[in-house]
């Protein structure tokens, strides 16, 4: 938090997503943030919402639906009062449904691409924000399951080659939705089953791909979505090899004498790479109990929220020094940060 | 991410000392020392961008800047706010520097999208000037349209995939432009001589599956001697390498959305027909595919046929549950928990 290297430069448009990795990281690593840090990025987000509604990467730059995402999920992380009443949720809405196409697809920003990351950031933000409304959500699950493949997993856009990222996308959505059951589950199963590389433990994120420490995360957090959505009892085991994919991150993702987290081997450590591996780590360290039924209308017991994870000394590789602590795995974000959240909305 | 600029440096001049900019009062904006994630800007980023934001607010459009533009898009590929609507080959430049960027292959998809709404797309109805890069493919073209924009975009994405087979902004781009002009004829000889070069290439995979569905995924094939001609291509693939993940989900995925009774007899048969030939049998034994294709085999029987003697059942049983076994101890461990799943789900009998 202390400076980037002008070699950053090129990310000049991605402000809150840096406000996002670093916060997230710094609370993966157990490390609290103060007051004075807390103000810094209320503000600095604060200068990226527009007039009209949404966040800009930066604030000279039109709203974009991935900069809102990561805006939103930096201040839930941040989680005072100030932090909530600095977003602007009537105009928000209003943006979001001007993204929003008749086919239940979403524009990530004025005049750009249609994809899937759309679709998730628009309703991640719509939940946080309790706008979810139903002409938000009409045709929304028609059209992410439109991008399921022939494979069985999804791709940006109907038709385009299935990706794992995409595939966390779109099984995110239709989670906060509550409707994994309108995909075919066994297909992408089998396709989610196939992204752990035998050798190296990590994930790929496409068929015939090399592995990537940040697929930890996207992949990983589709494992545990999936698990809910297959009805596997809370306390079994996920449908991967945790301590391989321990092993990636902590013995190939880092360098010597080096912070920070990698790709892999051969690569240098970024910030968006520390994030991915470390809530990868997370998810691999943690066991699901206790899935909340969607049975009751009050929020913070949705099944989305549902998720709670534990810790067991038992399923972290290596020292108990490498545990880090629970997220949730549809947000990204702490179970406790996410539940205090929501008592803003009554 | 890439370092952008830097080089250069030294020859730059900067704009606040370009007479032809001397009427702009250029907008900087704070960045207070203590701000948070403060980026250290070199002096030609923020000066550019302090020139494009007193542009931007005036909506100017000349020939100035188009040049700004042009130079803080190469600073600054993310910066969707900078990109103007320009001509195709000026974005060529720079997505051959930053293939993966979002926003360049999405604007070459809004100025081609933009031409085909007006019917300005029709002025390019000519043979002439179609410039070829060699690739083997680029001279048929020209054979399939007669539109200069149409044959230069495959042409310029013939050569993206060249550079890098699986780009994936090229593939997603690349059906827009087979779908939008119906080219898929052009387009079946392109996926299977990008397969014939890398087998494990899946985006050509992917490809091959759009053509057959011309890119509707509410489509569905109902002439045999297609599926058949696609199960005769696809083990021909698998026999060449059996643990190629790519040809085996599409075929099974192929069978499965548009004739799923021909998943567990035709391919099935044609399979087995494999072993009888040579020694194949034990190559592909080693593929974890085949293995949990195996089991679905089985699987299928006993689900389908509940009332067939008990020790066919019994038969059954034990193939798939020596299938999953297989997998989960010896050929594919790391799977483990995925095969434990499948083997519980395995019908019991009587
Ligand atoms: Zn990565």
């Amino acid at each position: 938090m202390q400076g980037l290297p002008s070699g950053y430069q090129c990310l000049n448009s991605s402000q809150p997503w840096f406000c996002f990795w670093t916060l997230h990281s710094l609370y993966l690593l157990g490390k609290e943030i103060d007051c004075e840090v807390e103000n810094k990025v209320i503000n600095k987000i604060a200068s990226c919402q527009n007039k009209g509604g949404g966040y800009g990467g930066s604030p000279s730059d039109i709203s974009h639906i991935i900069s809102s995402f990561s805006a939103i999920c930096s201040l839930v992380i941040v989680g005072t009062q100030k932090a909530y009443e600095s977003i602007d949720r009537n105009t928000m809405i209003q943006w979001l449904l001007q993204m929003k196409n008749s086919d239940g697809s979403f524009t990530v920003h004025q005049g750009g691409e249609i994809d899937l990351r759309g679709s998730y950031c628009a309703i991640v933000v719509a939940f946080l924000l309790d706008i979810l409304t139903p002409d938000l959500v009409e045709n929304v699950a028609d059209f992410v399951s439109r991008c399921q493949n022939y494979d069985g997993g999804f791709g940006p856009y109907p038709g385009v080659e299935s990706h794992g990222s995409y595939s966390f996308c779109a099984i995110a959505v239709l989670d906060i939705l509550n409707k994994t059951e309108s995909i075919d589950l066994d297909s992408f199963t089998g396709y989610v089953t196939s992204r752990q590389m035998s050798l190296e433990g990590g994930f790929s994120g496409r068929i015939n791909k090399l592995v990537d420490g940040c697929y930890s995360y996207w992949v990983g957090a589709t494992f545990i979505i999936l698990h809910r959505a297959l009805g596997l009892p809370p306390t079994s085991d996920f449908l991967f090899d945790r301590m391989a994919l321990q092993k990636y991150i902590i013995l190939c993702c880092q360098k010597n004498n080096v912070g920070g987290l990698r790709d892999k081997p051969g690569k240098s450590p970024d910030y968006y790479h520390t994030c991915y591996c470390l809530s990868g780590l997370s998810l691999a360290q943690n066991g699901v109990v206790n899935l909340l039924s969607n049975s009751s209308q009050d929020l913070d017991s949705t099944a989305t929220l549902g998720y709670k994870l534990f810790n067991n000394e038992n399923l972290i590789f290596g020292s108990q020094k490498n545990a880090v602590p629970e997220i949730n795995p549809v947000f990204n974000i702490s179970p406790d940060k996410l539940n205090n959240w929501v008592k803003y909305f009554k | 991410m890439q370092d952008h600029d830097s080089g250069d440096e030294q020859d730059w001049i900067s704009y606040a000392l370009r007479a032809d900019f001397k009427d702009l009062v250029p907008i900087f904006i704070d960045e207070e020392p203590g701000s948070i994630c403060p980026i250290a800007y070199s002096e030609k980023f923020s000066v550019t961008m302090a020139y494009l934001r007193a542009l931007l607010k005036t909506n100017e459009i000349s020939k100035r800047a188009f040049e700004l533009v042009g130079e803080a898009i190469l600073l600054n590929p993310a910066n969707y706010t900078a990109c103007p609507e320009q001509e195709l080959s000026w974005i060529e430049s720079i997505a051959e520097d930053n293939p993966k960027n979002y926003q360049l292959w999405h604007q070459r998809q809004k100025i081609v999208a933009q031409l085909v709404e007006t019917g300005k797309i029709n002025m390019y109805n000519t043979k002439d000037n179609i410039e070829k890069s060699g690739f083997e493919l680029d001279a048929y073209i020209t054979s399939v349209t007669n539109n200069t924009i149409v044959a230069k975009e495959i042409i310029f994405l013939n050569s993206q995939i060249d550079l890098d087979s699986k780009n994936f902004h090229a593939w997603s781009y690349r059906q827009y432009i087979i779908k939008t002009f119906d080219l898929y004829d052009y387009e079946l000889g392109f996926a299977e001589l990008k397969i014939s070069q890398d087998i494990r290439n899946n985006s050509a995979w992917n490809q091959k599956y759009f053509i057959l569905t011309k890119g509707d995924s509410s489509f569905r094939i109902d002439d045999l001697k297609v599926l058949h001609k696609e199960i005769s291509y696809s083990l021909k693939m698998i026999s060449m390498a059996p643990n190629n993940e790519s040809a085996w989900v599409f075929i099974i995925g192929l069978l499965r959305i548009h004739k799923p009774e021909l998943l567990y007899t035709t391919f099935y048969d044609s399979l087995t027909a494999l072993f009888e030939k040579n020694t194949i049998k034990s190559t592909i034994e080693t593929s974890r595919f085949y293995w949990v294709y195996l089991y679905k085999y089985y699987n299928n029987l006993l689900t389908i046929n509940l009332a067939d003697a008990n020790e066919m059942r019994v038969e059954w049983s034990e193939n798939a549950n020596y299938a999953v076994d297989f997998l989960a101890n010896n050929l594919d461990p790391i799977r483990k928990n995925y095969y434990m799943y499948l083997k519980k789900k395995i019908p019991a009998i009587n």
